[in-house]
């Protein structure tokens, strides 16, 4: 698997590596190919997709599965978009503002419930998710209650106004880049290897002077911290939010996401919004069975593929038995 | 006043039911105790007292005159007690020289941006740390599986991994939660002289609380014995092993040595 300092296997990961990365930057040039500003606006959507669900994958790195991942996106949307309109702050300010806003909520949260584990975190996390959806509409006034906020800004960097979608495409790419080096230094350093001895062995961990909980905690932040920025970017972009925008269901697209892509590896959540994000747009024809599709993929990926689609070349090769 | 490890009317009750009652006894430096006592008798209860896995309902347990009743487990490594487990307990996904250096960075702390970031602080404690990797791995002769994934080891190695990652916390005393348990005579054996080879090498004291007489009489200074949640006995494994209500308490009331 991927874990930390797996040293014999480096050789052919970095060949692999190799492969992969190139594959991605072609991937990221398409719309530039095709010219189409549909592509542009779904290569957009790939790259929110895949950085909030790197956000939840770094909860996933200590064993824990949130269901309120979409409201910590609404939370970091909300935040952006009050500071902008509201006070005048400029968006550059607001970004990571609402990060922060984000993590400082998941940090208040999480310290009572990370004590509960598995099935139990998920399930508060759900109610959470409901919870943030029912306040937001029980306070029009900040949140524009069910018509939610329309016309909001379009990101602006130093004067300039990214009217177009090419231009917020290089402003997303550039950010997913940022936060997935961040996460792949987080995984590489002292915290990482943390996070790996916690999903791995929580009581063992524990025994071995980690201090879990609050391990537990400063990937919940960290993740929390990543929706709520990938939050302002989209709200900003989309230029409408309410409340129904971050329910339930988009929590669980994320998972999907996750889960498809590759739960335990960094590459994972990129290769699960690539794979997923585009299809329900290709299958427009058949938008009555986007839901039936993804459950379809859902249950091939967990049936074949535990290691979701990352572990697929691994698998392919043969080399090594995961432990899943 | 101040003593090594010492229990001071230790209990814990369970709602009603009194796993543990007014256990006291010291665990004295540099030495082997053990703790016996029939199936039931709250051996296992106690030692998750001391771990700090729960936390007791009266009484303290003092660590080198500091008090350390309750803390979190994570704090009870720190203050100097390290845990084995019953099982074999190892993280299964990791190589073993990765599982030791997660015991062994807990003697290299970092401050908040060292460990979110990493950089050369962090190398320079991972590289520092390295050398307790290399000591440990050799003590418990695991230098041949350095690379191999821990889930992958013979159930043995398993085993010598649990304590392998223990060790490298460098505790001042090493508590095994029955380190038999599992494993066969010969093993047994075998175990019992590696445990003897490792407090005289790393100068430890210890805590073993088991089910296998031979091996407790043979590396036990002083033997500690429990029996419905309460103590019955201390002393000498020859002290012990001709106590009347020990032999009560592990063959019935009403047997006699025929």
């Amino acid at each position: 698997m991927s874990t930390v300092s797996t040293m014999p296997a480096t050789g052919r990961v970095s060949v692999g590596g190799a492969v992969f990365a190139i594959a991605l930057v072609v991937l990221a040039l398409v719309p530039w190919f095709t010219g189409s500003t549909f592509h542009f606006h779904i290569a957009i959507m790939v790259c929110l997709a895949a950085m909030a669900s790197a956000g939840l994958a770094t909860i996933a790195w200590v064993g824990q599965l949130s269901l309120a991942h979409g409201a910590f996106v609404g939370i970091g949307a909300y935040a952006s978009v009050l500071l902008v309109t509201r006070l005048g702050v400029p968006f550059l300010i607001a970004l990571p503002a609402s990060a922060i806003v984000a993590g400082a909520v998941a940090y208040l949260i999480g310290k009572p419930l990370l004590r509960l584990c598995g099935v139990y975190f998920v399930l508060i996390t759900f109610a959470l998710n409901e919870l943030f959806r029912l306040v937001m509409l029980e306070f029009p006034s900040v949140s524009g209650g069910s018509s939610g906020i329309a016309g909001i800004p379009k990101i602006s960097l130093f004067g300039i106004v990214l009217e177009h979608q090419p231009e917020v495409y290089v402003f997303t790419l550039v950010m997913l880049a940022f936060v997935m080096a961040l996460l792949w230094t987080i995984r590489n350093g002292p915290l990482g290897r943390r996070f790996a001895a916690v999903e791995e062995n929580l009581v063992l961990a524990e025994a071995s002077g980690i201090p879990t909980a609050r391990t537990q905690n400063a990937a919940f932040v960290i993740g929390s911290a990543i929706a709520g920025f990938t939050g302002a970017i989209m709200a900003h972009y989309i230029g409408f939010i309410s409340p129904e925008s971050f329910a339930f269901q988009l929590s669980v697209s994320y998972v999907i996401i996750l889960v498809t892509g590759g739960r335990l590896s960094l590459a994972g959540p990129l290769i699960g919004a690539i794979f997923l994000v585009p299809l329900p747009e290709f299958l427009r024809s058949a938008q009555q069975y986007q839901h039936i599709i993804y459950g379809v993929v859902l249950i091939l990926v967990l049936r074949f593929l535990p290691g979701g689609l990352a572990a697929l070349p691994r698998k392919l090769l043969g080399s090594e038995r995961s432990g899943g | 006043m101040s003593g090594f490890l010492k229990l001071n009317g230790l209990g814990k009750r369970f709602g009603g039911l009194a796993a543990l009652t007014d256990v006291t006894f010291e665990a004295t430096e540099g030495k082997v105790t053990g703790l016996i006592g029939p199936n039931g008798a709250g051996k296992t209860t106690c030692f998750n007292l001391l771990t700090g896995t729960f936390a007791p309902t009266a009484g303290k347990v003092l660590f080198q005159g500091k008090d350390i009743t309750g803390l979190p487990p994570h704090k009870v490594v720190e203050a100097g007690l390290a845990r084995t487990f019953q099982s074999a307990t190892t993280f299964p996904k990791a190589s073993v020289r990765e599982n030791i250096m997660r015991g062994a960075l807990l003697r290299h702390p970092l401050g908040p941006v060292a460990s979110i970031l990493g950089g050369a602080t962090a190398k320079r404690a991972v590289s520092r740390a390295e050398e307790t990797v290399v000591e440990v791995m050799d003590a418990l002769e695991l230098t041949p599986y350095a690379d191999r994934e821990a889930g992958t080891l013979a159930y043995g190695h398993q085993k010598r991994l649990g304590v392998a990652i223990g060790l490298a916390t460098r505790p001042r005393i090493l508590l095994l939660d029955e380190p038999a348990a599992g494993l066969n005579p010969d093993e047994v054996d075998r175990f019992g002289q590696m445990l003897t080879m490792l407090k005289e090498r790393f100068d430890l004291s210890m805590l073993i609380v088991e089910h296998h007489m031979r091996l407790i009489m043979r590396i036990c200074d002083h033997i500690v014995v429990l029996d419905h949640g309460e103590m019955i006995a201390e002393g000498s494994p020859a002290e012990i092993q001709k106590d009347p209500r020990v032999i009560e308490a592990y063959l019935g009331g009403d047997a006699h040595a025929g």
